[in-house]
């Protein structure tokens, strides 16, 4: 599914003194199948940019194309209901964890998909499905969500979102709080999900996963896009002009080059491969 | 939201904000006494809620409250006054003499309308001063004048600290919890929950759907401040000192005799009628009055030790 | 001197659940002292039981030399600080000055006093321009560190962080991080417990102690400890950048020596 910003504006609050422009003119394109990482600093509107996408929030001016569905301000445009639409996109949302409620862990994960008219026994099977594939495994199936340790529940509620069967999953700062291992499995998950097929697009402070996991990278500041390309290119570029934090790999790169070594960016996707560059050309050079 | 912002504390430097919140509180009340006491005759009714309502409309001048606020407020009970209008007027009062006009065999008489004037009257200027006290005091400080009313109550052993510590948390996390309700509803949404179309079913699952995170997540949020709280010394049973110290100047002296005139006068007025009519008015007061001083003395025991630092 | 010993410490919140299992270290005065392991493993209870919000097993944890108990624990608590992971849940007052007040306020601090105290914090943390702010104003890094004026205002001898930049931004981290240097800078005879996942803050401590499944897996000097990337890996966590580095270039016959980006690059 292809999503499209056309000229968006957005505005928090309805009359003069208190309005606040979260967005303005965002006129973008999230490509199909790709892994979209969103960063920037805390305000933004990385999260008003998100919620545009499945109809929570309307554009106060300009509209998104999503797919068949139109979201914008006006009514001839916003031809088909959003409900729809929201079983397209999925949007997980930050401390997900603190979004269950059912008694089971199974009926949580059901409770999205039967909102969307399927069977209960249907949802049940769909909720063990996808309860695999985060990694919880049959005896967590019957277990209430609050006996639950805190990454295990953001798991439950991942599942609850990719149960819906969404051509779009978009996340929101689903890392914060987690352990390195946690952090580690959770992204292999939505790498996993990308290669099914599914566009992923992850709203992240962390410029390490932006660098080890994104196809795609768009950067915010002020309600405006900055910067829309691939993550090498942004890291080559100056990382520091968005005042973003550069990451490891970048910074020792750029240390290395300063001294005279020579990097094929294209090839390097590890420390290893840096490794081996420096030491094939420290053999040359000698 | 929009009910939930009217009669927001609104931070602005007047006379009336710069009042003891403490003095506040009891000239609210003897207002309302005034407000609400029966007068004898319409006529008189209606001239002292004439006078009583120049007055308050002086108070919202002073405070800079905001009229389109107050009439805001009017509107929001606009269902309640249409009810009392009706019931009003349909019911025909005891000794009714007076037909306004009749429709068909109905008749309205001039007294059931002057009737439901009269509380439309005061619902009004209730919300008004209501109104007026909390946009110009912070939550916050009318938490430590309940407090300080309360303190006579600690003899009987009533934790009125934990009371006021509780309140003052509480409308300290009222946004927090806001933000967090938000947060729900659209994560829920984002699962097909529609919260505001829908049969009756799939409304309460929606409810439930909001509620039960937000009790989870409140719970959660509770024990991590008081474990924040004891951490940095917190013990409701120790000694505290305070930091807010509420002060009572001249203004403050002027503003409560000017509204305890208020009450005085009027309830002279309607005393001077109430003789006639009911002969034990006079020691029902007399009681009345004797108690209020009881439980002046009662604060001034309590709050002794404060004013000999 | 020895300022937190523990001897055989255990807890469990029930019979399945144990937290903490027959620990026993001691950690020395005027040390900046990082504890990781990953979610879970017990680190966090520990925190807890130091400050006595839980009740540790007898004669299990001596502070200053006194042992922790019913009848020590407001005495040595009062001595200790912490800071825990989300700011607002502990934002007690209305407003930021009312919140450094609240400490004042326990402590049963003069309440003439208390203003040139709330001043003179707020401005150690930056914070002197949003005393009047109120809390949904604020951002998360800026709450922490109201929270951490709050802590310091009490002159602890000891301050502990829970994951006290867990839940920020990139920007508050950084602020967080450089208020924690700074404090320490002023006040060299202060101890520092510092509970993270962050491997790279680790690195910079004086000292770390891994946790795992509610025991210690090894404490020790960073430069020591946190070498084997294997083993982190199985206790949950990572190796520090420039550790891994090191390693791979020293698999490789390059053997370098420093300890930060810029010397390992330097010595290539």
């Amino acid at each position: 599914m292809k999503l499209k910003f056309n000229h968006v504006d957005f505005f928090y609050g309805d009359k003069a003194p208190n309005l606040f422009q979260a967005l303005s003119d965002i006129d973008c394109e999230i490509k199909e199948h790709s892994f979209t990482c969103i960063v920037g600093h805390t305000g933004c509107g990385k999260s008003t940019l998100i919620q545009q996408l499945n109809g929570l929030l309307i554009p106060s001016k300009g509209s998104v194309f999503a797919g068949d569905f139109v979201v914008s301000n006006n009514r001839k445009e916003r031809a088909k209901k959003l409900k729809p639409l929201r079983q397209k996109v999925g949007i997980v949302f930050q401390f997900s964890e603190y979004q269950l409620f059912e008694n089971t862990v199974e009926e949580d994960v059901a409770f999205g998909p039967m909102n969307f008219g399927v069977k209960k026994e249907d949802a049940i099977k769909l909720a063990h499905e996808n309860l695999l594939q985060v990694g919880l495994n049959e005896s967590f199936f019957k277990k209430s969500p609050f006996d639950l340790s805190g990454g295990e529940r953001r798991r439950v509620a991942i599942a609850g979102i990719m149960a819906m069967q969404p051509e779009v999953i978009v996340l929101d700062e689903p890392t914060v709080g987690l352990d390195p291992r946690g952090v580690k499995e959770m992204m292999a998950l939505f790498k996993k999900l990308h290669e099914q097929g599914t566009t992923i697009i992850v709203v992240t402070h962390d410029m390490n996963l932006v660098y080890g996991y994104a196809s795609d990278v768009i950067v915010m500041d002020h309600g405006k896009i900055v910067y829309q390309g691939a993550p090498n290119d942004l890291f080559n570029q100056s990382v520091d002009a968005y005042s973003l934090e550069t990451p490891m790999m970048t910074k020792l790169i750029q240390k290395l080059e300063k001294k005279g070594y020579k990097f094929d960016l294209s090839k390097i996707s590890s420390l290893d491969d840096v490794v081996d560059a420096i030491a094939k050309q420290r053999r040359d050079s000698k | 939201m929009s009910s939930i912002t009217l009669g927001r504390y609104v931070p602005r430097d007047t006379f009336i904000h710069r009042l003891d919140p403490r003095v506040k509180i009891l000239s609210l009340i003897l207002l309302m006494v005034a407000i609400f006491i029966s007068y004898s005759t319409w006529e008189m009714t209606f001239i002292i809620g004439g006078i009583l309502a120049l007055f308050i409309f002086l108070l919202a001048l002073i405070s800079n409250t905001s009229f389109k606020a107050l009439f805001k407020s009017l509107r929001a009970m606009w269902f309640l006054i249409i009810f009392l209008l009706l019931v009003n007027v349909l019911v025909k009062p005891k000794d009714a003499q007076w037909v306004a006009f009749s429709i068909g065999s109905l008749n309205i008489y001039w007294e059931s309308i002057f009737q439901s004037l009269k509380i439309i009257l005061r619902l009004f200027l209730m919300v008004s001063l209501t109104m007026i006290l909390t946009t110009s005091t912070k939550p916050l400080d009318l938490t430590y004048a309940l407090e300080w009313y309360m303190k006579p109550l600690k003899f009987i052993k009533f934790p009125t600290h934990e009371v006021a510590m509780t309140i003052s948390i509480a409308l300290r996390f009222i946004p927090t919890l806001l933000n967090e309700v938000e947060r729900i509803m659209k994560a829920q949404t984002s699962r097909g929950v529609d919260f505001k179309h829908g049969r009756i079913s799939s409304r309460f699952k929606a409810i439930i759907s909001l509620i039960v995170p937000l009790f989870i997540a409140s719970f959660q949020r509770a024990e991590e401040l008081a474990d924040s709280m004891e951490a940095r010394g917190y013990n409701p049973k120790a000694k505290r000192t305070t930091y807010h110290k509420l002060r009572f100047s001249v203004n403050d002296l002027f503003a409560f005799i000017l509204c305890g005139a208020f009450m005085a006068a009027t309830i002279v007025f309607t005393v001077m009628d109430f003789t006639i009519k009911t002969p034990l008015f006079v020691p029902w007061l007399v009681i009345g009055c004797f108690c209020v001083l009881v439980y002046l003395f009662g604060l001034g025991a309590a709050n002794a030790r404060r004013y000999k630092k | 001197m020895k300022i937190i010993e523990v001897n055989h410490l255990s807890y469990k919140y029930n019979e399945k659940d144990v937290a903490i299992n027959d620990v026993s270290f001691s950690i020395d005065e005027g040390k900046y002292v990082a504890i990781i392991g990953h979610n879970g493993s017990g680190k966090s209870t520990f925190a807890k039981l130091l400050m006595g919000l839980l009740e540790p097993n007898e004669n299990s944890i001596k502070e200053f030399g006194i042992d922790l108990n019913r009848k020590t624990v407001h005495e040595l608590r009062s001595r200790m600080g912490i800071v825990f992971q989300n700011p607002d849940n502990q934002f007690v007052g209305a407003t930021v000055r009312d919140d450094l007040a609240f400490g004042l306020e326990n402590r049963c601090i003069k309440r003439e006093d208390m203003d040139s105290i709330i001043n003179e914090y707020a401005e150690k943390v930056n914070m002197v321009e949003f005393l009047d702010k109120e809390p949904e104003n604020l951002s998360g890094g800026q709450k922490q560190r109201v929270a951490i004026a709050g802590v310091l205002s009490m002159n602890p001898e000891i301050v502990i962080f829970d994951e006290a930049t867990a839940m920020l931004d990139p920007r508050g981290k950084k602020e967080i991080r450089e208020t924690i240097l700074k404090m320490k800078k002023d006040n060299p005879g202060m101890t520092i417990l510092s509970i993270t996942h962050d491997i790279e803050e680790a690195y910079q401590a004086d000292e770390v102690i891994a946790f795992n499944d509610g025991k210690i897996v090894f404490q020790g000097k960073p430069e020591d400890v946190l070498k084997d990337e294997k083993k982190l890996q199985e206790i949950g966590l990572d190796i520090p950048f420039v550790v891994s580095l090191r390693n791979k270039l020293e698999a490789k016959g390059i053997n370098v020596r420093g300890s930060s980006l810029e010397e390992v690059v330097k010595e290539l």
